[in-house]
This record gives C-alpha cells, sequence and structure tokens, in this order.
C-alpha cells in the first residue's frame, strides 16, 4: 500500500513544473557550490605547496647570522587546506591561513580569506553546506506542505482513505516519497566530496557521517513540513506556516543564539587581551615577579650550579639561558591566557548549542564544519602544532647560543649549516576527522528528527478528511 | 466614500491578529538589536579609549625619561634609548558614528584601531584583528540592520500576499467591486494602509533609539527612517505587482518567498562567488614569502656594509629602520597590485549591488552607521597616510642620530580621522524609488485592465 502512495506522489510531483523547477534549481547551485569549492580548494594547495616551497627557501637562505636573529626571522607556517573543504568552508574564511613563528611571542595566524573577501560575503558564502543547510530545509518544505492539505481541498483525500489507505500509511508515504526527491541533493553534494576523500585516503567515515546528518535535517523538515500540512486549514495556510518556520528555524534562531551566547559570555576586547600578556610577561603571572628579578634569581642560580663568581667565567653563553628562560616564561602566560580565549569561545559554543531544541540547524552546522575539519577546533589543532613547533625552533636556537660563549653575547655568528638543522612544520590535519564528530550533536539531530515523526504520527492520528 | 475607504481598510487590518503579531515580532527584534548594538558599540568605545590612554601613558614615560636627561638628573648614558625617534608612537582609532549602535557592517572584522611606529612597516601597520569568536563572524551579529534587510520584507510580504486573492476566494472582492470603486484604487488604498503600519512601527523604533542613541542621532536617524520606508516602500510595491497578477494566494506568497530567497539570499551569494572568480586575488601566502625574501636580501645588502655599523644604540636602529624601508620598496609593487585588485573588487560589489535592494539598502545603512567597508578602507588609507608622513618627518632626525626633544614630544603629530564627504546616498535610494514606482505603475495598469474587463463583462 505504502508503496503505491510513494509511487502515485512521486508521479504528481514529476508532472508539477514547479516542484521540478525547484528541485533542478537548486541542484544547479549545489553543482555550481561543488564546483567553486573543488576550484578553490585546488588553487589554495597549489598556494600553500608554493608558498611552503619559498619559506623553506628563505629560511635556508638567511646566510651567517646571530641565532637568535635568526629566531626573530623566525619561521612561516601555512595552513595546508582540508580535503572535505570542498563541501564545508566552516569557519575557515575567518581564520587566518598563515602564521609567524618568532622568537618571544606567539602570534595568532593572519590573513583571513573574509578580510580580502567581497563584502557581499557577510550575506552568506556559496557552498554545498550552507545551499543544504539553507535552501535544502525550504525544499523539503516546499515539497510537502500541499501533501495532505491539497488532497483535502481537493476532496482526493477521502478518495484515498476509502481505498483502504490508513492515514499513517498515507502520510509516511508521502514523507518517503519527499525524502526520495530530497535525496538527490545530497548525492549531487557529496559524491565529489566523497571521491575526493577517498583519493585522499581519509576513508569514507566522514562523508557517511555528513550524510546521515544532513539526512536527518533534511528529513526532520519533511516531516514537519507533511505533519502541518495534516493539522493545516488549507494549503495557503499550510504554506505560509511553512515559509514562516523556515525563517525562524534556519535564519533567526541561529544568529539569535550566537549572538545571546556572546552576551552572556562576552569574548575580551583584544587591547585588554595583548595588555594583560604583556603585563604578565613583565611584571610576573602573580604580578610580584619582574622580568628583571627572574633574571638576578637565573643569573645567581647559574652561577652557583657552576660554581664561578662572574658570568665571563661560565663555560656557556649565559645569554641563551636569559633568553630560553624568558621564552619559557611568556610561554606560560601565553598558554594561560589563550587556553581563557578558547575557553570561551567553547562556551559560546556550548551556550548557543542549548539553543538546537529550536533550531537543528545549531546543531547541524558546527557538526558538518567538524566533519570537514573546517571548524574552530581544527583550526586551533593547526595553530597548536605551529606552537610546538615555534618552541622547539626556538629551543634549537636558544641553545646554540648558550652553547657559544664568548665576550659579547651577540657577536657570535652561526652558519647557515644551523638553518639546515631546524625542519620545518609538516602537519595533515588529523588522519580520522570523523573522530571528531560529536555524538551530542548528532543525538540533537536524531532527537529532532525524531519529535518530528511524532508530529506525524499524531497528524495521522488526527487526520481531518474534509477541509 | 473614497476618504473613507482607508479608513475601513485600517480598520480592518488592525482587527487581524496575525499584523499585530507581525509589527510586535518586529519591534521586538529591531529593539532587541538596539540594546545589543548599543551595549557592543560602548564595548568597542571603551576598547578605543583604553588603547589611546594606554598609548598616551606611554609616551608620557618615554617624555618623562627625556626630561630627566634634559634637567640632568639622569645621565645620558644611563638611557641610551631615550627619545630614539623610532620609539615614538601612535595609536589611531576609528571614532564611532552616531548610529553606530544599528549595523555592525565590518567592525566585528576589520580593525578599528591601529599602533603606528617607525619600528612598523605598511604591511603589518593595520594587522591587528578583533579577538571576535569566527563562529560569530561567520553567523553574523543579530543588529538592527540584519532585522530591517532580512526581516522587515518578510513582514510586508506577509501583510500583502493576500490582499485580494483571500476576498477573492471568499466572495467578498464582488461585493466590494459591486460599489464605485475601482479595482486598483481598493488595492491601493489596502497598500497605503500597510504602509502607515509599517511607517508607524518604524517610527516608534526611532524614537526608541532616540532615547537610546542621544539627541546626536536625530537628523542621522531620519535619514535612516527615509532608507527603511523606501526598501518597505519595494516590498510593498512588489506584493502589489504580484498581487495585479489576480492568482491565487498561495502562489503570491509562493511568488513573493521566492523573490525575496533570490534577493536577499542567493543573488549576494552569487555576486560574491562571481567576483572571486574573475578579479582573483594574488595569493597572500606568497605574499609573505615574497616580504621575507626581501628581508633577507635587505640584510644581506646591510650586512655587506660594515662602514654602517658602530657601536652606538642609533646605529643599531637605523640599521633596523634601513632594512625595514627596503623591504618596503622591493615589495612595493606587489603591495599596490594587491590594493588596486582590492578597490576594483570594491568598485565592483558596489555597482553589483545595484542588482539587489537588500544589498543595496544594506550597504547604505552600514554606511550610515559608519561600519561600511567604504569608511574602513578611508581609515585603512589614512592610517597609511599618516603613518608615511610620521616617517618622513621622523626619518631624518633618526639618521641625523638627533634625540627628541621633552617639549617635542607635545608637537608631534596625532591622529585624528577626517571624515571623507559622503555623497553617496542619492544615487542609490534614486534606484529604490524608480523601481517602486514602475512596479506600481506596471500593477495599477494590470489592474486597471483587468478592472474595464471585469465591468464590461459584468
Amino acid at each position: 500500500m505504502i508503496g503505491r502512495v510513494i509511487a502515485h506522489e512521486l508521479r504528481t510531483a514529476s508532472r508539477d513544473g514547479r516542484v521540478r523547477g525547484l528541485l533542478v534549481l537548486l541542484l544547479a547551485v549545489l553543482a555550481v557550490a561543488v564546483l567553486v569549492g573543488v576550484v578553490r580548494s585546488s588553487t589554495l594547495r597549489a598556494e600553500h605547496t608554493a608558498a611552503s616551497a619559498i619559506e623553506r627557501a628563505n629560511w635556508l637562505a638567511q646566510g651567517t647570522k646571530n641565532p637568535h636573529s635568526a629566531a626573530h626571522y623566525g619561521q612561516f607556517a601555512f595552513k595546508p587546506p582540508s580535503v572535505l573543504a570542498v563541501f564545508d568552508r566552516g569557519v575557515d574564511s575567518y581564520l587566518g591561513v598563515a602564521v609567524w613563528l618568532e622568537a618571544h611571542r606567539r602570534n595568532s595566524l593572519i590573513h583571513r580569506p573574509a578580510d580580502d573577501a567581497p563584502v557581499v560575503q557577510r550575506f552568506g558564502e556559496l557552498s554545498a553546506a550552507n545551499v543544504l543547510q539553507v535552501l535544502g530545509p525550504l525544499l523539503a518544505l516546499l515539497l510537502t506542505f500541499a501533501t495532505v492539505a491539497g488532497e483535502r481541498q481537493r476532496g482526493t483525500l477521502r478518495q484515498l482513505l476509502a481505498q483502504g489507505a490508513s492515514p499513517v500509511t498515507l502520510l509516511l508515504g508521502k514523507l518517503l516519497a519527499a525524502l526520495l526527491l530530497l535525496a538527490p541533493l545530497l548525492l549531487a553534494s557529496l559524491f565529489v566530496p566523497a571521491v575526493l576523500a577517498a583519493r585522499a585516503g581519509n576513508g569514507l567515515a566522514p562523508v557517511g557521517l555528513l550524510a546521515l546528518a544532513y539526512g536527518l535535517y533534511l528529513g526532520s523538515f519533511a516531516a514537519l513540513g507533511v505533519a502541518l500540512s495534516a493539522r493545516a486549514r488549507d494549503p495557503g495556510a499550510a504554506l505560509v506556516t511553512a515559509l514562516g518556520l523556515w525563517i525562524a528555524l534556519v535564519l533567526v534562531v541561529p544568529r539569535l543564539a550566537a549572538d545571546l551566547s556572546a552576551w552572556s559570555a562576552p569574548t575580551p576586547s583584544e587591547h585588554e587581551f595583548s595588555v594583560q600578556v604583556a603585563r604578565e610577561i613583565k611584571e610576573g603571572i602573580n604580578g610580584h615577579d619582574p622580568r628583571d628579578r627572574r633574571t638576578v634569581a637565573l643569573k645567581a642560580a647559574v652561577l652557583a650550579q657552576y660554581g664561578v663568581k662572574t658570568i665571563e667565567e661560565l663555560p656557556i653563553n649565559f645569554a641563551g639561558l636569559a633568553l630560553q628562560a624568558g621564552e619559557e616564561y611568556s610561554d606560560q602566560v601565553h598558554d594561560r591566557h589563550h587556553a581563557r580565549l578558547h575557553t570561551i569561545y567553547r562556551e559560546q559554543a556550548d551556550r548557543a548549542l542549548a539553543f538546537a531544541a529550536l533550531s537543528p540547524r545549531l546543531a547541524l552546522q558546527p557538526l558538518s564544519a567538524a566533519l570537514c575539519g573546517t571548524d574552530l577546533a581544527a583550526h586551533q589543532e593547526f595553530a597548536a602544532a605551529a606552537e610546538t613547533h615555534r618552541r622547539a625552533l626556538v629551543r634549537l636556537l636558544n641553545d646554540d647560543v648558550t652553547q657559544h660563549p664568548g665576550v659579547a653575547p651577540f657577536d657570535y655568528l652561526a652558519e647557515p649549516e644551523l638553518w639546515r638543522r631546524v625542519a620545518e612544520l609538516r602537519w595533515e590535519a588529523a588522519q580520522r576527522p570523523a573522530g571528531r564528530a560529536s555524538p551530542r550533536h548528532l543525538a540533537i539531530l536524531a532527537g529532532f528528527f525524531a519529535a518530528s515523526m511524532l508530529l506525524v504520527l499524531g497528524a495521522a492520528r488526527r487526520l481531518r478528511v474534509d477541509p | 466614500m473614497r476618504p473613507s475607504l482607508p479608513r475601513l481598510q485600517w480598520r480592518l487590518l488592525l482587527r487581524e491578529p496575525a499584523p499585530r503579531i507581525g509589527v510586535l515580532v518586529l519591534l521586538l527584534g529591531l529593539a532587541y538589536a538596539l540594546v545589543r548594538g548599543i551595549a557592543w558599540t560602548a564595548m568597542d568605545a571603551r576598547e578605543a579609549t583604553e588603547a589611546e590612554a594606554a598609548a598616551a601613558a606611554s609616551l608620557a614615560v618615554k617624555q618623562q625619561e627625556v626630561e630627566d636627561i634634559e634637567a640632568g638628573r639622569v645621565d645620558a648614558a644611563q638611557r641610551p634609548y631615550a627619545g630614539s625617534p623610532l620609539d615614538y608612537h601612535v595609536t589611531a582609532t576609528l571614532p564611532h558614528r552616531p548610529l553606530a549602535a544599528l549595523a555592525a557592517g565590518q567592525r566585528d572584522l576589520s580593525t578599528s584601531v591601529a599602533g603606528i611606529t617607525l619600528w612598523g612597516r605598511s604591511d603589518t601597520v593595520l594587522a591587528r584583528q578583533p579577538l571576535e569568536n569566527p563562529e560569530h563572524l561567520q553567523v553574523g551579529r543579530f543588529d538592527v540592520a540584519f532585522v530591517v534587510v532580512y526581516l522587515l520584507p518578510l513582514l510586508v510580504i506577509g501583510l500583502g500576499f493576500d490582499l485580494l486573492g483571500g476576498e477573492r476566494e471568499r466572495g467578498t472582492l464582488r461585493l466590494v467591486l459591486a460599489q464605485p470603486v475601482t479595482l486598483m484604487r481598493f488595492l491601493l488604498a489596502k497598500l497605503v494602509v500597510r504602509f502607515a503600519l509599517i511607517v508607524g512601527a518604524t517610527l516608534g523604533f526611532a524614537a526608541l533609539a532616540l532615547a537610546g542613541l542621544g539627541l546626536t542621532a536625530a537628523a542621522p536617524l531620519s535619514v535612516w527612517l527615509l532608507v527603511v520606508w523606501l526598501y518597505a516602500g519595494f516590498w510593498l510595491a512588489l506584493t502589489f505587482a504580484v498581487n495585479a497578477r489576480a492568482r491565487g494566494s498561495a502562489a503570491n506568497a509562493m511568488t513573493l518567498a521566492s523573490a525575496w530567497v533570490a534577493l536577499v539570499l542567493l543573488l549576494p551569494a552569487v555576486i560574491n562567488v562571481g567576483i572571486e572568480q574573475l578579479l582573483p586575488l594574488p595569493s597572500r601566502m606568497e605574499l609573505v614569502g615574497e616580504l621575507r625574501a626581501a628581508e633577507n636580501r635587505a640584510q644581506a645588502r646591510a650586512h655587506d656594509h660594515p662602514e654602517l655599523a658602530a657601536d652606538d644604540p642609533f646605529t643599531w636602529a637605523q640599521n633596523f629602520y634601513r632594512v625595514q624601508r627596503d623591504v618596503e620598496r622591493q615589495t612595493a609593487p606587489t603591495l599596490a597590485a594587491f590594493e588596486a585588485r582590492l578597490a576594483m573588487r570594491r568598485d565592483v560589489v558596489h555597482a553589483a549591488s545595484w542588482l539587489s535592494p537588500a544589498v543595496l539598502v544594506h550597504d547604505v545603512l552600514t554606511d550610515l552607521a559608519g561600519s561600511g567597508v567604504a569608511r574602513h578602507a578611508e581609515f585603512a588609507a589614512q592610517v597609511q597616510a599618516f603613518a608615511a608622513d610620521l616617517h618622513g618627518q621622523l626619518a631624518p632626525r633618526l639618521f641625523a642620530a638627533s634625540r627628541l626633544g621633552a617639549a617635542e614630544y607635545d608637537t608631534l603629530p596625532r591622529f585624528t580621522f577626517v571624515e571623507e564627504g559622503r555623497g553617496r546616498l542619492a544615487p542609490p535610494l534614486l534606484l529604490l524609488v524608480t523601481i517602486t514606482a514602475a512596479l506600481l505603475l506596471w500593477g495599477c495598469r494590470r489592474l486597471r485592465r483587468a478592472d474595464a474587463l471585469s465591468r464590461e463583462t459584468e
């Protein structure tokens, strides 16, 4: 029976020019989005390779200089694009791609694509993920809003039920038909990413999870559409309700949730942040341990360790030790403050997620970016790897200063051989991006889908047959 | 009879719960956005004040150091870096305009604080980034401009998609047309009433905004109101034209919703992609490589001239400064190419924004708030020009190894942002008026023809 309902529904849809037009339009938009994603990704990858090669050449071309000057010159590390960025760019546009790894400072990544992007980008980017998240629900609702209300208005609902279809079968059949019509959207947007992921050897688990997440998301909206169609006075009322629901759930609630989370857990200002970091480095984390006193203490300890009276008698270069000690102290300060900032970001994300009961997009958006390796966490992983590399780099150069005692601390010049001993940062996005899929987000999506299905079943039980 | 038609329609409109709820939701959204806007502009202003105060305090310390030496309280040899022209610094901030709270624009993305010293280079002077959560940057702020550009059209559509369809479906239209009223007049009366509702609601909000923002906002707020009314007028004219096609109310809703999706969501994304594909920017990552190669070359050159090296602190500063200027000279053509391309893209976006009233009005609203891309670009240009002037003034002192005098600190330049004349408001508004008028005319002609036909058949 349900098969007949589905077949009937698909036949009706295929005759409806509007449905056909919408589907084709959306598929075309998705195709363009994927194509743009692929072009962009390959350009970025080429730029990344070229820039990394130039950077290595620059580092090696330094000539003879003091290792601490080399530490100030530092290295640049570039964030490689993730494979699945072709599907979802996540927050990548709002995060830098290059980081300067230099002595004394933990820099944040610079050159955010959004800095250079045309200002219309703030209206939303054209990525397959965005299209599915925003226009996907609209299509799901448009495919379903008239399914029951239309039949009721035309009087064919009574006919269908008279032929022996139970209300539940009827509604589920209509829902399944809508899902069958929505399936090509997922296929169109995930096929190319799947091929790319397989070629990159990343496995298909993330793509499978993406399909599941987006399936649940679109399915929820299709079910909502069927349920409200069954309850609505007439198709017009169903349409207006559906459009209102779409606007609220997809566009308004996510923005409002982000804003409320920023309100309740405010981000510190850049000025405040950098002033605090500078102050703690200068005056000590507790405020009573200034830099000069730390150096005096270090000097006494080193002199005692080597059993000598003056720095000149030391078999090592004290400047190198002092630099390294200063480096390690400021690292602690940077770690504290970056951890604090990340805690605030996480707190904001958690608070925004609390609204996911109102809008499944709030659960889908971070989940999708996480699966594609384009979320804040993936960025922070790269930033952390770069920071570890920076510390190793600076330590190696400081150690070299330490091992070269001399009259004046910075007169010693190292040969270019030393630069070759310093490796470059090698980083590929974590091999198992699927591991980052948060079960919480997936559970919220599943819960939303289940709730929508309950609405459908409830509507079936109280189905009015006549207009 | 005729004057009472709008009054009657007004009463009918307010009898329905939907318009009342719609207006209430809009006002709530606007009020929330206003409160938030006032909160974040206050936070922004505090940051700017604190940054300026911190810079002033640190300059005062430097001035005191020189004063101590000049007064003979401290031996100059003890403070070899006191009064170094390299250490003079200025903090440039982009001030708020009275309506800043009404549109976040680029303020959360672009820096509005820049530290200018002779230490810096033109490619880093504007590199400060606000710490805003990138997830929030992606979603966008819930500001008044968002409510106006995205949600106000939806209220207009909600109020207007069913101007005739409902009456026709219920059969009351025939009754109305039996009166000495033309279809066009009847529809226009409905339109005027709905426009009045929106004008009333936005006036209410403007009063609230005036209370929140202070009297300086009065004049710009009236311009703001005009823009919002024109935007609402455009969407009303569109609903009018769609109604004039005499389809059912569901078909109207579908058409209008599609128009909204196309103008507010799709078109901006298409413009964005089009510009990024047709006017690609050279690689920023490779620019980094170029800058660093230039630095290597400049350092090698400095290294090749040992006669420039000596032991006093000024020589080190001079060498450092020479290397930075050398890097700037070498990379100037590339950086200029970036700037030219970005300016070109800004121009094309500006031209393309005429395709979508939503983008156009968003542009105008952020410009009014002083957070638009043009004003941020102007700030960047003024900062660069100021830095160039400062270099011109202080570099000779650096090379002459001449310290700044204590009194001199008070006369050295400070940055003030100079508002650029804005004559860009009129053309976009004229365009909106033209489109609105065209839509209304088209609808009227269509209705007049339909009216004539129906009366013939009667």
